[in-house]
């Protein structure tokens, strides 16, 4: 009897078997020369679901990437982009984590994209060896697991609540601070950072899987804060922007990376709150390269690359650069590769788009910069750019 | 055990069909030949066991029928081994798999596992339970907190195979905590409070920060297995006996229904000479006979040679097969394990899914060994007395909440079970592995499969968690028209939903039902052509 | 309403007056007493009162199908975002009423979407009846049957909406069709024009079901189906019009619900009925599912305790605290505050 469940089991697992072979010319880099060999290059993260607004910019960068590093580097093998799409979820990621793990082509992950679905799966890439470059994981801890294979491309939460403060105390001048959060691997150790730089004594968490924060919204009016700050999602973001004006809290509405997906601009609500970034906007930055990579980018996707795409591009990049500099040939063992990535990672200092990146060995960037956006409907993607917060409050 | 047979033929079907599908071209040649030929016969095999009604197929039909149904039942006379056969089976389909894809099969397993506890309780004692994967979670948390990698929160330090009963023990004490207030209410009643349950456990785990909140547990350890000197003799010697064993139970099995066939026989003289053999199948009932006798082989030789033939055969392969795998399994111990003079050491990495899947695969049959034992014990017969009418059976002195409990119980350690399963091979745990959605999910593969179906519940954990995996890997996420394009993937959960509304109204016994179940369930009505034998509950009971 | 005879005199009114008096003492003391920001109390106070008028208007649709069939209707919570779903296809997407009405453009842009939520909702359950749950009364299925249809309609028009071409995975405004204002300052809450309008479109509803159930033809003939069902067939009254009956109008008061729960947390999304649902129900069972004034007792209740506690906790711990509730009124008091019973107390 019981060999009738076999049955579908297998059938299920049977034909996950087989994609791994017949989908992978498909997914990515059409462009580039010939090559009868493959490279992969694995990606997870929100690319449906509520959370696809923040997920969605990160993918469309990467995916670019392996486009044009096929284009612009000689490499023996094709890059090839293989996506899983975890829906940000932490209870997804896993077995996503696992079919790129036991994928022998693949080399190296651009991802995973949120703090909770890395910490999930950061134990499988490290069992395999994989290295994995997250273009938007932010958890400080995540550094802490003792992980060799992985690196992170931005700044952490820590610097980033550190900054959060400083924009808050020093150049919104803001004299007490309320701090909201949406008691996420994400949302919460930022949101206790800030409270910390800000000397907010109480946080308030919300569940974000409620569309009511009435309760949270009158214990922060009742806080008597002038400024406030979410740590969390744009989605939860939105809702209590909504609700907060509303409810006539009127204060200086602030949130993390994790707010900064152009969906916040569509409610009036939100015009005028500040989400602070460990991103540079591309079009606007110093780097001639990255205002190149924006036209570019926005010629080929219709669209401005949007928060962490530059990242993503440049991990991709990097990637590349490190199998070019080793002069990897076809028949290089899949384990060489990944080798050669994780050593080029760890021990060069490579000059990206929007930083050079230059890892100590927990896998991070040490200090980088912060920026200021302010919610505009009227710019592209909903953001317009303040500028460093450090120069922010330099000026004042 | 028809369904063995069943099930075989089925992989087969979907391993051809689904390595071939995406790629008939590259793949085709590979297993294709080997599984076309079993898949084939398997197809027919079906068709006839299924489709074929014996009453109206003409007589050679019937006979074909009566082939496949005789050697199926060849397996049942070798006795409580088929549960050892079943769980072989179970386990050599990870190995069809390519590398990387047994991950799903994994991934169905946890559920799988869970969903058999969950037939026990919804199933068996007919109670709604919509908070299931609370307990599946409350393992999983057990094992995470136990382990040294969480040493701020840890009450001890221990290893996952000793966990293993604390985990059990504490999903069930959890059952039992929650059950013992509120299995006095009524079903419907009681499926909102599990549900509230799932939402409360989950919730507080978040916001408790002795066991991490929101940051759930991580680098649990994976469950290696260690054994030298002592426990590896032990082990080799444990493995002896339980080869000996099968051989032994087989045998025995096999001879006594083998008598117990010549008696028959002898009670019933000529045996009838109609060409068609058996009503409802190979009609077991009059088998029961009473004296036995040589004579009775004899005299019955003529009429039923054809029969006793085929049915011989059958058993004799059948027999074969156990022995064969009673006799490895006692070389298996001899030679790797009681003269083997070093330590013997199995890893399980991140790599190797297959391992787990045969972990999952073992206590699977465990727990269909045990389900099967109970459905027809006097707890079984108390639930089902329950289930039908429970204030007739608390008026038969029945008591209903005590028993209720049972249920409730050996469901929650089921699904602690599961968890310990997730946890020690995701090694991580956070309070989103577990949504509300998983519960649901979980109940939809006991209903889809059949409730009250052990085998059920398997294939519809296979069905509501597998599947989609399947859709998702052939890039068929997307069906429609135009703009209407429905996506398999996140819609799975309105077809399975619409799926649960459908059967219960067209087909309230699941995919695969029992009779009994199926007219409980539909009212009387739909006791139509099933009739009141079906030799399936007939088999559960002479296992 | 729960009783048959006259209702509504002085001497329940007291009683009732009495009993909610009684919770808002016990609470600001039990308040009080641990460490709790009592500032917070009025807020919270009219916050919940709100949501809960919310949470009544919702759980009617529960209490009314289970008074009449002894079914908790799961897919009631889908039901209910229908309701808000219709409305931001006719105004966002049709109509192109997507910006503020004022003076009687907005009194009919509101009656408009009053209808046309409560239509749309209530033909969804009535379909809903019709398909799924009439077919399994006419075989006279097991609970457990109808409990699983139940769960799977539920899952089924949720996930449906989730589809790219109906609402997606995203989260969407709800169609701004009311300008916010701030009207009112209520026990230190300052509560907007929304909310006030969700409140008084609540009570005028559950005055006028009052009187539906109570003085109508068809709400008697309700009435005779919910107390025993046979017997009213045998009396002639057509059970099957008035299954349908009792569906439309609950799943019409969800809808209405949704058109509310939308406009005033301006939102629309396929998961929008999943916790109000939940809560809602909790709500039925706690005021005594069946009694349609449980449903309110229970819903302002639910949202009364679930908002106030949380000045004395964390907000995290809301929805535990809510569900904690339930399975406690569950097990010391099944029947819940008021007694089962659409048919009398």
């Amino acid at each position: 009897m019981i060999a009738a469940l076999s049955a579908l089991m297998l059938v299920a697992a049977a034909c996950g078997g087989d994609d791994g072979e017949d989908t992978g010319g498909g997914d990515g880099g059409e462009g580039g020369e010939t090559t009868d060999c493959t490279w992969k290059i694995g990606t997870v993260g929100a690319l449906s679901g509520d959370l696809a607004t923040i997920g969605q910019p990160i993918f469309a960068g990467i995916e670019y990437g392996v486009t044009k590093a096929n284009e612009e580097f000689d490499l023996a093998c094709e890059l090839v982009l293989e996506k899983q799409d975890s829906q940000g979820a932490e209870d997804q990621a896993p077995p996503l984590a696992q079919e790129l793990a036991q994928d022998t082509e693949v080399a190296a992950i651009v991802g995973p994209y949120f703090s909770g679905e890395t910490l999930a799966a950061g134990d499988i890439f490290e069992e395999a060896g994989i290295p994995f470059l997250t273009p938007s994981a932010t958890n400080p801890d995540l550094s802490n697991n003792g992980w060799t294979n992985f690196f992170r491309l931005v700044g952490t939460d820590a610097q980033q609540a550190e900054e959060a403060g400083t924009y808050i105390t020093e150049v919104e001048g803001a004299k007490s601070t309320v701090v909201l959060h949406d008691n996420s691997e994400y949302g919460k150790p930022l949101a206790e950072g800030v409270a910390e730089a800000t000397g907010a004594d109480e946080l308030i968490a919300i569940n974000p899987e409620q569309t009511d924060h009435s309760a949270e919204i009158s214990a922060a009016q009742d806080a008597g804060a002038d400024a406030m700050f979410f740590g969390g999602y744009q989605p939860e973001f939105s809702e209590i922007l909504k609700q907060g004006t509303d409810a006539g809290l009127d204060v200086l509405y602030m949130s993390g990376d994790g707010s900064k997906a152009p969906e916040l601009a569509d409610d009036p609500s939100a015009t005028g709150a500040i989400v602070l970034c460990p991103c540079d906007d591309p079009s606007v930055s110093t780097n001639p390269e990255a205002n190149k990579f924006a036209k570019e980018f926005e010629a080929d996707n219709k669209e401005p690359p949007g928060t962490y795409a530059t990242e993503g591009y440049d991990g991709v990049f990097l990637v590349a650069t490190a199998l070019e500099e080793a002069g990897l040939d076809a028949d290089a063992s899949i384990e060489d590769v990944r080798t050669a990535i994780r050593d080029y990672a760890s021990s060069t200092a490579y000059e990206g788009l929007s930083k050079t990146y230059e890892f100590d060995d927990k896998g991070e960037l040490g200090t980088v910069s912060i920026f200021a956006y302010e919610v505009d409907p009227k710019s592209a993607l909903g953001f317009k750019q303040l500028g460093l917060v450090s120069e922010l409050a330099g000026g004042k | 055990m028809t369904w063995v047979i069943f099930g075989l033929w089925a992989a087969a079907l979907a391993v051809l069909v689904l390595h071939t599908l995406p790629s008939w071209e590259r793949r085709g040649g590979k297993r294709g030949a080997a599984v076309t030929t079993v898949l084939l016969l398997g197809l027919i095999g079906v068709v006839i066991l299924e489709v074929v009604d014996p009453k109206k197929a003409s007589a050679w039909w019937a006979r074909v029928r009566d082939f496949f149904q005789r050697f199926s039942r060849g397996f049942d006379n070798v006795g409580g081994t088929r549960f050892v056969i079943s769980g072989l089976l179970l386990a050599s389909i990870a190995l069809f798999l390519d590398p990387g894809k047994d991950e799903v099969l994994v991934r169905t397993g946890f559920y799988a596992l869970a969903a058999l506890g969950l037939n026990v309780v919804v199933g068996l004692a007919g109670l709604l339970d919509l908070g299931y994967v609370a307990f599946f979670m409350i393992g999983a948390y057990t094992v995470g907190m136990l382990t040294e990698s969480n040493a701020t929160v840890h009450p001890a330090i221990l290893a996952p195979w000793i966990i293993l009963p604390i985990a059990i023990g504490v999903a069930m004490l959890m059952g039992l905590l929650l059950g013992t207030p509120t299995l006095r209410l009524r079903g419907d009643y009681l499926a909102i409070v599990t549900l509230g349950f799932h939402e409360i456990t989950r919730q507080s785990a978040k916001n408790i920060n002795a066991v991490n909140g929101s940051r759930g547990l991580v680098g649990i350890p994976h469950p290696d297995i260690t054994l030298a000197g002592l426990s590896l003799r032990l082990a080799g010697l444990i493995l002896l006996l339980a080869g000996l064993g099968i051989i032994a139970t087989a045998w025995i099995n096999s001879m006594r229904a083998w008598r117990k066939q010549a008696s028959a026989r002898d009670a019933h003289g000529m045996g009838d000479p109609s060409p068609v053999p058996g009503g409802a199948g190979s009609a077991p009932a009059p088998q029961e006979g009473s004296s036995g006798g040589l004579g009775g082989i004899v005299s019955g030789f003529k009429g039923q040679f054809q029969r006793s033939l085929l049915a011989g055969v059958a058993n004799a392969i059948a027999l074969f097969l156990v022995t064969a795998i009673g006799l490895a399994t006692a070389v298996f111990a001899i030679t790797q394990l009681l003269l083997r003079g070093d330590a013997l050491v199995i890893e399980f990495g991140v790599l190797d899914p297959q391992k787990y899947w045969f972990v999952i695969a073992g206590f699977m049959v465990v727990a269909l060994y045990l389900i099967n034992q109970l459905k027809d014990s006097r707890i079984g017969r108390a639930w089902e007395a329950i289930r039908e009418d429970e204030v007739a059976a608390a008026t038969m002195g029945i008591p209903v909440v005590k028993y209720k409990l049972y249920a409730f119980a050996i469901g929650a350690s089921t699904s602690g079970l599961a968890g310990w399963v997730l946890a020690t091979k995701v090694g991580f745990v956070n309070p989103n592995t577990f949504p509300l959605l998983n519960s649901i999910l979980v109940l939809c593969a006991v209903v889809i499969g059949g409730i009250g179906s052990s085998v059920g519940a398997l294939v519809g954990a296979a069905v509501v968690f597998g599947l989609p995996e399947l859709l998702r890997d052939i890039g068929r996420e997307e069906i429609g028209i135009g703009a209407l394009q429905f996506n398999v993937l996140t819609g799975r959960i309105a077809i399975f939903g619409l799926i649960l509304v459908v059967m219960m109204i067209f087909r309230p016994g699941g995919l695969i039902s029992s009779a009994r179940r199926r007219a409980e369930l539909g009212g009387m009505h739909d006791m139509d052509d099933e009739g009141v034998t079906d030799p399936r509950t007939v088999e559960a009971r002479d296992g | 309403m729960a009783t048959t005879a006259g209702s509504l005199n002085t001497r329940s009114l007291v009683g009732y007056g009495a009993t909610a008096l009684g919770i808002f003492v016990a609470v600001w003391f039990i308040g009080s007493s641990l460490d709790c920001n009592t500032n917070l109390f009025g807020p919270l106070f009219v916050t919940g009162l709100i949501l809960g008028m919310i949470y009544a208007l919702i759980a009617l649709g529960y209490t009314m199908v289970y008074g009449v069939l002894k079914l908790i209707n799961f897919a009631h919570d889908g039901i209910f975002m229908i309701g808000a779903a219709s409305l931001f296809y006719l105004f966002g997407s049709w109509l192109g009423w997507d910006h503020p009405f004022t003076g009687i453009g907005l009194i009919l842009v509101l009656i408009v979407g009053f209808i046309a939520s409560g239509l749309a909702s209530g033909s969804a359950a009535v379909l809903l009846e019709r398909l799924a749950y009439r077919p399994l009364r006419r075989r006279g299925a097991a609970r457990l049957s109808f409990l699983i249809a139940a769960v799977g309609a539920s899952f089924f028009i949720t996930y449906l909406f989730q589809q790219k071409f109906l609402l997606g995975t995203q989260e969407h405004n709800f169609p701004a069709i009311m300008e916010t204002q701030r009207t009112l300052t209520f026990l230190g809450a300052q509560v907007n024009n929304r909310r006030v309008l969700a409140v008084l479109v609540a009570i005028g509803m559950f005055l006028f079901l009052d009187f539906f159930v109570r003085s109508t033809k068809t709400g008697r003939s309700i009435r005779a189906v919910a107390q025993d069902l046979d017997a009213a067939r045998l009396m002639g009254v057509n059970v099957d019009r008035v299954v349908a009956t009792t569906f439309f109008v609950g799943g019409f008061f969800g809808g209405v619900a949704g058109f509310l729960y939308g406009l005033v947390f301006s939102k629309v999304a396929w998961n929008l009925g999943f916790i109000p649902g939940i809560k809602a129900f909790t709500a039925a069972v706690l005021g005594g599912i069946g009694n349609i004034r449980g449903a309110l007792l229970g819903g302002v209740a639910l949202g009364l305790i679930e908002n106030v506690s949380t000045m004395c906790v964390g907000t995290e711990w809301k929805d535990p605290i809510a569900f904690s509730i339930l399975v406690l009124v569950l097990v010391f008091r099944p029947t819940g505050i008021m007694g089962e019973g659409l048919s009398a107390k």
